[in-house]
């Protein structure tokens, strides 16, 4: 895995037509061979305070205290791309949505511009949420150590599209 | 995956939520969930649409607000 650029995990993307604001992602390059990287977008966040984002974050966990069949499931997956099967991960059915241990980000508000683009520039936008908020810190700090200690990264999620460079 | 959503994406596609999962070389993992306030629980586990008397995520994860020290 490696950064979207020179130690930049970060990017802003605009929310679909009609909703307001921005949502913000960790860009991991995850690497599938010595020749081809994929991106992957990891949410950090939102700007739009009428749908803020929850996350839950286990750090160094055991794998015990993953959903059951997971270990499992990652372990047995080749490098690449691997379609999901049906209840490979549900939240409700796994209990991950039983209270507690979710904490609410905070609307990621970046301070004001006059320019609509500013933030389009990674190492600003970097500067701007990574000094303001303490989780994006952390995944910024987990995403590093993970590059640098070249770790096994399972993204799972919705495949909007893949592009193998 | 079970959104609990009202409108907009629907609802209970193997794919629609995320996680990440790191395995570290010590043997531990670092696991990372993800959700919107815009999901509603419980949800109806064959459509993933909400039950009458659904609580937004937030009310119904009994959520804190960040900046926190995670487990």
């Amino acid at each position: 895995m490696k950064p979207l650029s020179d130690g930049d995990f970060l990017k802003k993307s605009r929310e679909p037509k009609g909703l307001r604001g921005f949502q913000y992602h960790v860009h991991p390059q995850l690497r599938l061979t010595q020749d081809q990287t994929i991106d992957s977008a990891i949410n950090i966040g939102s700007s739009n305070v009428d749908d803020l984002m929850f996350y839950k974050l286990l750090l160094n966990c055991a794998a015990s205290e993953l959903p059951d069949g997971i270990p499992s499931l990652l372990e047995g997956l080749d490098v690449g791309v691997t379609p999901l099967n049906a209840g490979a991960l549900d939240y409700v059915a796994q209990g991950l949505t039983t209270p507690g241990g979710w904490f609410q980000a905070p609307p990621l508000l970046l301070p004001q511009t006059d320019d609509d683009d500013a933030y389009d520039n990674a190492d600003l936008l970097n500067e701007a949420l990574v000094a303001h908020d303490v989780h994006v810190q952390l995944l910024d700090t987990i995403f590093t150590q993970a590059a640098v200690a070249q770790e096994t990264v399972y993204v799972l999620g919705y495949e909007q599209r893949i592009t193998v460079r | 995956m079970n959104q609990g959503f009202t409108s907009g994406p629907q609802a209970n596609l193997v794919n629609k939520d995320g996680a990440v999962f790191i395995a570290h070389a010590d043997g531990t993992w670092t696991a990372y969930y993800t959700a919107f306030n815009s999901s509603s629980l419980p949800t109806n586990p064959s459509t993933g649409e909400p039950l009458d008397g659904a609580l937004p995520f937030f009310t119904a994860v009994e959520a804190t607000a960040a900046n926190h020290t995670p487990q």
